[in-house]
Formats: structure tokens, sequence, C-alpha cells
């Protein structure tokens, strides 16, 4: 157990250690796609709160990264709020959002909430669209350019990412162990036996969505201000809420580091079909989608566990035991 | 309001309510037996349309000619799609199905784009500028037909599900997937079947639409949404509720538009549908005890 | 004053009345049977009382507070528990985890200092199973569970549903020794229950219910002897024969 705890120790320092030097080293088309890689990895751990955890596929989570985009956006342009505020204001709106519409929709369960989601999602989007004279409509938005370097932007960028992806993963680990995750998750096994064993399942749910949205809507924020432009299109597409929700699965949902290894995968392996495949990239995606699911429905992190951790330990103990045997055979 | 425009309307409605019950039926007959989300149905409807296209351009073959043609298509497609690949995770969870059905749908946006280009295209067959005038309602020939062949078809499938052994089958595969299989029904064929007629219902739905709308690859997004709503407004997987929701759809959108503006028709339709979830999970002519509200 | 009090409760699914003005009370300390033929509304009454449905008229009160209409973890939280015809486990979570839900949101101070979640497994026989996933455990094993888990809750009133259907008579007694210590231990039990074996051992006042409706409230002995009970349970024309023999022997 010490020893377990070690381990990640050090793994996690390595990790740090390298994210917080990369982007230093890293030229401008590397640095953007380790950012993208930051953002999906928030994306799909704030997704890993509400379905992971809780049991609730939220697909239509995107919303909340377009309403952070928008938020942020609006805040700087029409009012010229600054940066850090117009953000934060960003994450509050979208968790607010969710605890205004998690009360009647996450009433709902299975293919109902996820169409509930999706639903939410396409309304919003329609509205943002008909309100031009805040949202510029189909026109899209820009948002003022930073006035500093290019590089020292962007690596703003990514620090500012990154802190928001250390935050909700601590968050989602010390959620994992405390009661409110065990609520979470006795939610998740049986939701009427948990309401019975005392736990106020509404609460419990409109919690872990309001949190999810809270992350979502600041990656959202942060991404509007990196591209300096955005349209509804782009930020409320069903295909970035279903990019998440495939790295979730390809990672491990309802585990603490699946998400970061499935956004680090799943991204190198985009960046490669974009380059190989120009003009089949969605096809080739869509194939990669299929394969996940039917190679790989536990996420690599339980792939890992049992076809490779589990099997080594055995090989390990069984050496061990031979070993012992050996010593004792010797010094009989 | 006078009579006239309210005629017209009513025609205008009925019309939609054609096209977007046939969009919504086989969405919600594959939910029903197979307790799918198919996120590729917008995708199907698309190439649907597409192929309809193809064979007017390339063979002057017309578009409700080509109907019977494309449905035979697409029905292989469809077994072939079920067969090969969803079968394999009938059996793992809502996630898996939904991801996987996406991936089928942007697979087909993919090949769209590759074979006919981002480009609006359009059938414009000879008849189209033909109307019959009745007092100062107009009616289009065209919608006509599409209203004719929405009955036809629902006929058919009315007959197909009620009459046949197979549509038998495909009932008692819906009621109790386990029970079907306790008397001797093959559910995996069943279920090829499904899928089979579903995608067929979609090429149809695509054929109509592309007899009077242009037609464009991104297209599946905006109907994979609208088959949502007209399922959950008739009942999730309830087939007859399929064109009650294709009717709810066509009067919320006309309704929305007329109140709040054109460009709210959308806004509206995705509202009510919130709303319906929320209120009637069951829909609007579906019984309360048979829905996915609980568990 | 009775520890649950139910009064013409009515709950209405579409046209179908799966309660129709039932009422009856429960006293402090007892162990009362619910009796009756399938689809009587014996697991519908246990959801109203739990507020898993809402009547759609009548009230219930427990001691002496109005608890329809209140979410189902809030009538939890004042000492009501439940247990399940059907087992619900909470699957990816151990035996002891199981438990532990209960003890940790069941009970009104939240401490689980106060529940010995150790204790009450030893008590249902499963200390040696606690750190064994659910999914291992067979029919008897998940039903012992369940009982552990509502015990986690400290309750003051135990809700039983036919927790007895289908296990071994050896099973049965041992559920049947557990449940009579805990009534012992001044826990009110209300238990939903098939198993005649079951009832007459434990109980000291049954409610016979038929279509969702009171028919007869009496000890177990009268009950099985009312010939209204036997009526419902056999059709008329055996209670008919049953009391012409019954009159003939008198005679």
């Amino acid at each position: 157990m010490r020893n377990n705890l070690a381990a990640v120790g050090i793994w996690v320092a390595v990790l740090f250690l390298v994210l917080t030097t990369l982007p230093l080293i890293l030229s401008g088309y590397w640095l953007k796609i380790l950012t993208n890689i930051i953002m999906f990895a928030v994306l799909a751990q704030s997704c890993n709160i509400i379905s992971g955890y809780t049991g609730y596929p939220a697909l239509g989570n995107v919303v909340f990264f377009g309403l952070g985009a928008y938020s942020t956006a609006i805040l700087m342009n029409r009012i010229g709020a600054p940066f850090p505020l117009a953000l934060l204001a960003a994450g509050l709106i979208s968790g607010l959002y969710a605890a205004v519409l998690g009360l009647p929709i996450l009433k709902t369960k299975g293919h109902y909430f996820v169409m509930a989601t999706l639903g939410v999602n396409e309304a919003t989007r329609e509205l943002v669209n008909n309100l031009d004279f805040l949202t510029g409509g189909g026109i899209g938005m820009s948002l003022p350019i930073p006035d500093r370097s290019i590089q020292s932007f962007y690596i703003l960028i990514y620090f500012t990412m990154l802190v928001i992806l250390v935050s909700c993963t601590l968050l989602v680990h010390f959620v994992s162990r405390s009661p409110f995750g065990f609520a979470l998750r006795a939610i998740r096994a049986n939701e009427q036996a948990a309401g019975v064993m005392g736990i106020n399942t509404t609460l419990c749910k409109t919690g872990a969505w309001v949190a999810s949205a809270f992350f979502t809507g600041l990656a959202g924020g942060v991404y509007a201000y990196w591209l300096t432009y955005i349209e509804s299109q782009v930020v409320f597409s069903i295909i970035i809420g279903v990019k998440f929700f495939v790295i979730l699965l390809l990672g491990g949902a309802g585990t603490v580091f699946g998400p970061l290894l499935g956004a680090f995968m799943f991204q190198i392996i985009d960046q490669f079909i974009w380059g190989a495949f120009p003009e089949f990239h969605l096809g080739v995606l869509g194939l990669l989608m299929i394969m996940v699911v039917i190679f790989v429905p536990n996420g690599l992190l339980r792939l890992f566990e049992t076809r490779i951790w589990f099997p080594a330990k055995g090989l390990f103990q069984a050496l061990g035991v031979m070993g012992t045997r050996a010593g004792r055979s010797e010094k009989g | 309001m006078d009579f006239w425009v309210l005629g017209q309307y009513a025609v205008n409605i009925l019309f939609l309510a054609g096209i977007y019950g046939c969009v919504g039926l086989g969405f919600s007959l594959v939910y029903g037996v197979m307790n799918i989300i198919n996120l590729a149905h917008g995708s199907l409807i698309m190439m649907g349309a597409y192929t309809t296209f193809w064979l007017f351009t390339s063979y002057g073959i017309d578009p409700f000619l080509s109907i019977p043609l494309s449905a035979v298509l697409f029905f292989m497609i469809g077994y072939f799609i079920q067969g090969a690949i969803i079968n394999r995770v009938m059996k793992t969870g809502i996630f898996m199905i939904m991801i996987l059905t996406y991936g089928i749908e942007i697979i087909l946006v993919n090949l769209a784009l590759y074979l006919w280009k981002a480009n609006y295209r359009s059938v414009a067959p000879a008849y189209s500028g033909n109307i019959l005038e009745l007092g100062s309602i107009t009616i289009p020939y065209l919608k006509l037909a599409i209203l004719a062949a929405t009955v036809l078809i629902t006929v058919c499938v009315y007959l197909f599900i009620n009459k046949t052994k197979t549509g038998m089958a495909i009932q008692a595969t819906s009621l109790n997937r386990y029970s079907a299989q306790l008397v001797g029904i093959d559910i995996h064929r069943i279920y090829n079947i499904t899928y089979g007629v579903s995608t067929a219902l979609a090429a149809t739905a695509g054929a109509l639409i592309a007899s009077v709308y242009p037609i464009f690859p991104s297209m599946e997004g905006p109907f994979l949404g609208k088959a949502f709503v007209i399922a959950v407004l008739g009942g999730l997987g309830n087939m007859a509720g399929a064109l009650v929701g294709g009717l709810g759809l066509a009067v919320a959108e006309t309704v929305g538009s007329l109140v709040f503006g054109a460009s709210y028709q959308n806004v509206t339709a995705f509202a009510v549908f919130v709303i319906i979830l929320v209120l009637r999970p069951y829909g609007l002519v579906g019984k309360r005890f048979f829905a996915e509200i609980s568990s | 004053m009775a520890l649950l009090q139910v009064k013409d409760v009515t709950v209405g699914f579409g046209g179908v009345k799966a309660l129709n003005g039932l009422s009856f009370e429960v006293n402090q300390g007892e162990i009362f049977g619910v009796i009756g033929p399938n689809g009587a509304g014996k697991t519908t009454l246990l959801n109203v009382v739990s507020g898993i449905i809402r009547p759609s008229a009548g009230e219930i009160l427990y001691r002496g507070r109005l608890v329809s209409g209140l979410p189902t973890h809030t009538i939890t939280r004042l000492g009501v528990g439940r247990v399940f015809q059907i087992t619900q486990p909470f699957h990816g979570l151990t035996v002891r985890e199981n438990v532990l839900v209960g003890a940790y949101f069941g009970t009104r101070k939240s401490s689980t200092s106060t529940v010995d979640v150790d204790a009450i497994l030893e008590l249902v026989g499963m200390d040696k199973l606690a750190s064994r996933p659910v999914s291992e455990l067979s029919v008897a094993m998940r039903k012992r569970l369940e009982f552990a888990r509502a015990l986690a809750l400290r309750p003051d009133l135990l809700l039983l549903d036919e927790v007895m259907a289908g296990l071994a008579p050896t099973e049965v007694d041992y559920l049947t020794g557990i449940v009579k210590r805990i009534n012992r231990e001044g826990i009110t039990i209300v238990m939903v229950e098939h198993v005649m074996r079951a009832v007459m051992a434990t109980c000291r006042r049954v409610l016979v219910m038929h279509l969702g409706k009171h028919l007869a409230v009496d000890a177990p002995e009268a009950v099985t002897r009312d010939n209204r009970v036997i009526e419902v349970y056999l059709g008329r024309r055996y209670a008919e024969r049953m009391a012409g023999t019954a009159g003939e022997k008198r005679g």
C-alpha cells in the first residue's frame, strides 16, 4: 500500500515536471497540440464526475463548453472585463445553468437523460444564434486580441489550462474518497436503494453536475480566449461532446487518471490521422470510435490492469514463491 | 387571421408532418425493439437523400420511383451494419452503443463529403413547379405526392409489423427479448431485420426530403435532432406515436415561427422537447406504465 | 400513540388503484405482518411509506408527524429503514462498503462511530464476507446484505418486503431469528410476507390486504381461520366448502 502511494507520488512528480517544462521548449505547433490534449483532459475529467462516478451519461455536456466560451467572449467584448474575471464568471454561469437545469433534467434517467442533455445543447445553441445583439448570431464573435507576444500568450493559455486540469483532477481525487463520492457511486449502482439509504440523491446528482459544468465552462472560456474567435457551430458541436466521451471511455470512466491517459492517447492518434488521411479524417475517427467500443470497452487503465499489471504481478509472485521454495530446498 | 390563411397553414403543417413522421418512424422502431438511440439515423437519411439525387442526376430516375430501389439497397446496408457491428456490443451499456452509432454517423458524413463535396444539391423533377389551387390556398402537387407516399409507407409498415410472422417476432422481441428467445425467435436476426427496416425508412425519408429541399452532407445533424424530438413527442419506441410526434413537431415549429419569429422555430421545438422529456417522458400518447422512467 | 399511522391512503396508476383508502396503525415495538394475494398492493404500500411513491390521497404519520410527500432520504433519516423484495445491492462496492453507505448517510447524526458496521455484519453472519464484491454473493447472502444495510441506518421502524421469498427453510428460520432479535432490541417491524411459516413464527398482528383494501387485522392464527381471508386466497367455493365441513364437524 505504502509502496503504491510512493510510486504514484513519483509518477505525479515526474508528470508535473514534464508538463511544466515542456511548453518552454516546444515549438508553437506542438504547444498547440499539448494545450489541446490538456483541454480535452479537462473536458473528459469534468464529464467523469457526472458520467463516470454518478452514472449519468451527459452526452450533451458540451453545452457548458459553449456557454463558457460565449460568456467569456461576451464579458470581455461587450463589458471589457479582464480575462481572469470573465473566465471565473463563465465557470460560475455554467455551474448555475447546470443547477437550474439539473433539478428537472436529472429526474430523467438513461436514454431519456442523454436525449434531454442533447436537447438542451441544441436549444441553447439555437438561442445563442438568435441573440444577435449579444452574440453576433451566426457570424460568430471575436475576442480582444491580447497585447503580448504570441509565444508568451500561448504559454499563458497553456498554464491556465493546466491549472484547471490539476484542480479538476484533485477535486475528482478527493471526491472519489469522500462520503460525497461514496454517495455518487451508490447512486450509480442503484439510485432507488441509495435514496432509501438516506442519500439525498437530487442534491448529490445536481452537485456533481454543477461541478462538472463549472470546469467544462472554464475550459470553454480559455478556449475562446485562445482562439480569439468563436462561433456557435463549433463550440456547441456534438462532435466535441462525443469526443470527450470517447476519451473518457478510452481512458476508463470512474477512475481518476483515466481521462488524462485517454486524452493523451486520443489526441495523439487524432493528430496522426489528420496528418495521414486529411480527406478521411472524420471517417477514420469514426472507425476509431467503433474500435474503442468493441475492443477497449472498459478503458485502457483497466485493460492495463487486467492484461498487463495483474498477470505481471502474478508472474512476479509466482517467481517469488519459486524463489523461496528454491531457497528452502537448498537449506533443506 | 382569415380562413384561407389558416387553411394554408394547415396544409403546410400536414405536409411537414408527413415528412417528419417518416423521419421518426425508423428511429422509434429501433429504439422500441432494441433500446438503442441510433445516432446514425441522421446520416442514413442524408445518404438516402444523396442516393435519390444520384439516381436522378445519373439515370434520370424520378425521386418517387427511386424509393423502392433505395429502400431495398438500404435495407441490406442496415442489415449488414447491425449484424456485423452493433450486435457485437448489444450487451454493453448505453454509452457504448451511442458512441458506436455516432462513429457510423461520422463515417457516412465523411463518405458523403468525399463523394459529393459540401455543396448544396437539389433534385428538381419537371413537375415540381405545378400547383393545385384551392381558393387562395396553393398546394404543389409534389407535396401532395409526398403526403400520399407517407400514408402508403405507414400502411406498409403497419401491415408488416402486424400481419407478417417476422413483424410479430419483432413485436415479441420489443416486449421482452428474453422471452422471445424462449419461444424460438432468433433475436439477432430480428435485430438485423429491424435495423434494416429502420435504415430503409431513413432512406425513404431522405428521398422525400431530397425532392423538396436542397441537400448537403451536414443536414444529418438537424434531421437527427428532429428524429429525437419526434420520437420523444410520440413516446420513445412507439411507432404510432412517431406519426403523432411528426405532427407535434410540425405544429410546434409552425406555431413557434409564427409567435416568436421564423428563426425561433428550432428553439421552440427543442424547448418543447425538453419539457416533454421531463414532464411526460412516455410521450404525448404513451402510457405511463411502459416507459423507462425508473430504473 | 401508534408509531405509524396510515390513513385512507389511495395510490392510482392510470385507471388501476393499487391502494384504495387503506388505513391501519402499527404500534411501537411490535412485529406487524402484511399479507394478501398477489396484486393486493403490499409492495406499493411499502413504497408509499418509504416515500418512493406519493399517495394520491390520504396521509401517513410517523410518530405523529406527517411524512407522506417527504423525499425518500428524509423519511429514511427520520428512522424508517427498508429492505427490498428484489435485492438491490450497490454493484461495484464491497459488502462492507454497501453497509457503510447506510451508516454514512442514513443515520441522523451521520457519524460512523455510532454505528458498528462490523457488529452488524456479524449479526447477519457475513463478517467473513466483508471485503468481497457483492457480485459474488449468493441470493441468500444478498438478502442478508439487504438486512445488514437497513440495520446500519439504525432504524426505529423497519419495512421488510418479502425477504423470505425464495429461500430454503433453514435460511428462513435464520432470518426469522434475526427479525425477532432486532425486534427485542427495540426496532418495530412491518413485514410483507408470503411465507406463512415466518409470519406465524414472528407476528402478533397481521393485516390482510385485498385489491388495495383493508380486509382484516387480527392475530395470525385468527386470520388464517377467517372465511373472508380464505375466500380471497382460495376462492369462494373453497371457502364455502370449508365452512360447510366445519359446520358438519361442529354439528
